[in-house]
């Protein structure tokens, strides 16, 4: 059970301790789960989006519960409880009607707190930082999953990014590692964010960007995360590791919001990168 | 210390007594009957013609003192308890930002904690603002579903789903309605659709009056004061049956909870705590210095419980 009185201000002790990230092949059984279509046709019914009957007979999707908790245990062993256990996503899962991250809580030591974040576009991950960082204040350790997959069985109304893969991103955070701090800068419009992003970024540091916010503001970034993964990729490039300080960096246009987010892997880190046949990467900072 | 500066609800005008909903909700006479007669249920508070949009509209428009506060309002969050609700990448609560002039605040939706998430919003909107370097700034709480698919209409043999919306500014600090404590249970063994698994519906019936009756004594203790300070308990709707039995249970005076909305709106998702608290203070039932708890339960499962100040 997790307990607490009225929150007080973040102490600024959220550290990274290990960074995770997979691309999944395949697809989930839900992909061919009969109660998908009807769920599916009751939620587009009042906007009159067309559902997409090429992938719902093909059964395509992935579960985001399925894709985080194949990366648990390479995140936390058994013996090492987690107090706090957040998801974050843009587009929404496969498992329509699942509490996913209350799963998972089950699937992980400690049985955590938990909870999902997300109608923020690329913001939630970022968000779920800030949290994280919050309730470390008075919890021990805490777990972000950045997730997305690719099927949408409808058409959607709006332009909106869709990934082209299934990825899941697990962050682990402790009091203890390379210190992580997040900040969101919101009301940006597109005109201002170029000034902006450069009085908050130092010239000199190392940025990973999203192909979106590159694309918004050239010659920015040192690393432009895959365009395929528009809300895991910039996770997925800081899960590949480094050996100094980066910033992550995110615009969300619909928001005006502008994320950074601060790694100091320059200190105490060891960084393995471990990269399969199926695009899979891992790096641990200890 | 998170404070409720101003909590303010809606019902929408229509009231459909049960038997007008068994074809739309699918339920049967025996269902009805048990609702009506066991768990109190009568009629269901519904927006037929409207939009999501317009029920967290129709909420925020009755908050009297956000007008001429926005430029305060820096958080925006939607409680939710369905984990999805509306096509992507549809955003009513960006939507209604803009409407609001609050364009400018973080805007995102809290969920996967089901009916329990209301409570889950007050404590993350309370976090943003102790950790915000502006002593005046304001979040805002918004919640209300629609009843739009099966898993959003029933739990079976337990409560009818209605669509009563609500909004909450919440500061870091006030002299109202201030927060004590928090307690929450995750339970994730309890992952699976009530509608379709009778078995799971069965175990979830049988732990809950335990694992509810743990946050909220859980809660009172964490606040630092007993049962017998309580002055009012401020439930979620799901039904009358459950929090009579739930109140024995833990030695607290039924007539203290408040049940007032369960025969007349139907169970709001996460916006039933802030719906009685309104009915509540519109009633006179809460003085100042009063301690009240609020509880709530979400399928998934999740069972929370925090003490207030008034």
């Amino acid at each position: 059970m997790f307990t607490g009185g009225p929150p007080t201000a973040a102490g600024g002790r959220a550290r990274l301790v290990s960074a995770r990230a997979k691309v999944f092949d395949g697809t989930s059984p839900t992909a061919l789960d009969p109660a998908l279509r009807p769920f599916l046709a009751d939620l587009v019914r009042p906007y009159g989006n067309a559902l997409r009957e090429d992938l719902l007979t093909e059964g395509v999707g992935h579960s985001f519960g399925e894709m985080a908790e194949e990366l648990l245990p390479s995140v936390v062993g058994p013996d090492e409880p987690v107090d706090l256990l957040l998801l974050a996503f843009a587009m929404h899962d496969l498992r329509l009607g699942r509490a996913t991250a209350c799963y998972l809580s089950d699937r992980c030591p400690g049985r955590p707190m938990a909870f999902a974040v997300c109608d923020q576009g690329a913001g939630a991950a970022f968000t779920a930082l800030r949290l994280a960082e919050s309730y470390l204040t008075t919890c021990q350790r805490a777990l972000v999953f950045v997730v997305e997959q690719s099927a949408l069985h409808y058409e959607p109304l709006g332009p909106a990014p869709i990934p082209d893969r299934h990825t899941a991103v697990a962050l682990r955070l402790e009091n203890h590692g390379s210190p992580i701090t997040t900040v969101q800068h919101t009301g940006v419009d597109s005109l201002r964010l170029p000034e902006l992003f450069r009085a908050a970024v130092p010239g000199s540091t190392r940025v990973i960007a999203s192909a979106r916010l590159a694309g918004l503001v050239p010659g920015i970034a040192d690393v432009v995360a895959d365009p395929g993964q528009p809300y895991t990729g910039i996770w997925c490039e800081l899960a590949k590791g480094h050996d100094e300080p980066v910033v992550l960096a995110d615009y969300e246009p619909a928001h005006g919001l502008l994320c950074l987010s601060t790694v100091d892997m320059s200190a105490d880190v060891r960084v393995s990168v471990e990269e399969s046949a199926v695009d899979t990467w891992s790096a641990a900072v200890a | 210390m998170t404070a409720l500066r101003e909590v303010a609800a809606y019902l929408p005008p229509d009231r459909v007594p049960l038997e007008d909903l068994a074809e739309r909700f699918a339920m049967t006479d025996r269902q009805i009957r048990l609702f009506r007669r066991f768990h109190g249920l009568d009629r269901i508070c519904l927006d037929s013609a409207g939009t999501l949009l317009d029920l967290l509209v129709a909420a925020t428009d009755r908050l009297e003192t956000l007008r001429g506060n926005e430029h305060r309002v820096k958080y925006v969050l939607y409680a939710r308890g369905m984990p999805v609700a509306v096509p992507y990448p549809h955003n009513p609560l960006r939507e209604l930002c803009v409407k609001l002039g609050l364009g400018h605040a973080l805007t995102f939706t809290v969920t996967h904690q089901a009916c329990a998430t209301g409570l889950l919003a007050l404590d993350v909107a309370g976090r943003l603002l102790a950790s915000d370097p502006d002593p005046e700034a304001l979040a805002l709480v918004v919640s209300g579903e629609k009843t739009f698919t099966p898993d959003a209409m029933l739990v079976p043999e337990t409560a009818v789903f209605g669509e009563g919306a609500a909004a909450a500014l919440v500061g870091a600090t006030g002299p109202n309605d201030r927060m004590l404590s928090y307690a929450t249970s995750v339970r994730g063994d309890f992952d699976g659709r009530l509608i379709i698994d009778p078995e799971l519906a069965l175990r979830f019936q049988h732990e809950y009056p335990e694992l509810l009756a743990g946050v909220l004594l859980t809660a009172v203790e964490q606040a630092g004061i007993t049962l017998d300070d309580i002055a009012l308990l401020v439930p979620h709707n799901v039904n009358s049956v459950s929090w009579r039995r739930l109140a024995k249970r833990i030695g607290y005076p039924v007539e203290r909870v408040v049940l007032d909305n369960v025969p007349v709106t139907g169970h709001s998702f996460a916006a039933d705590p802030f719906l009685n608290y309104r009915t509540a203070l519109d009633q006179g039932r809460l003085r100042p210095g009063d301690r009240y708890l609020v509880g709530a339960a979400g399928l998934g499962a999740t069972f929370s419980a925090m003490v207030f100040e008034h």
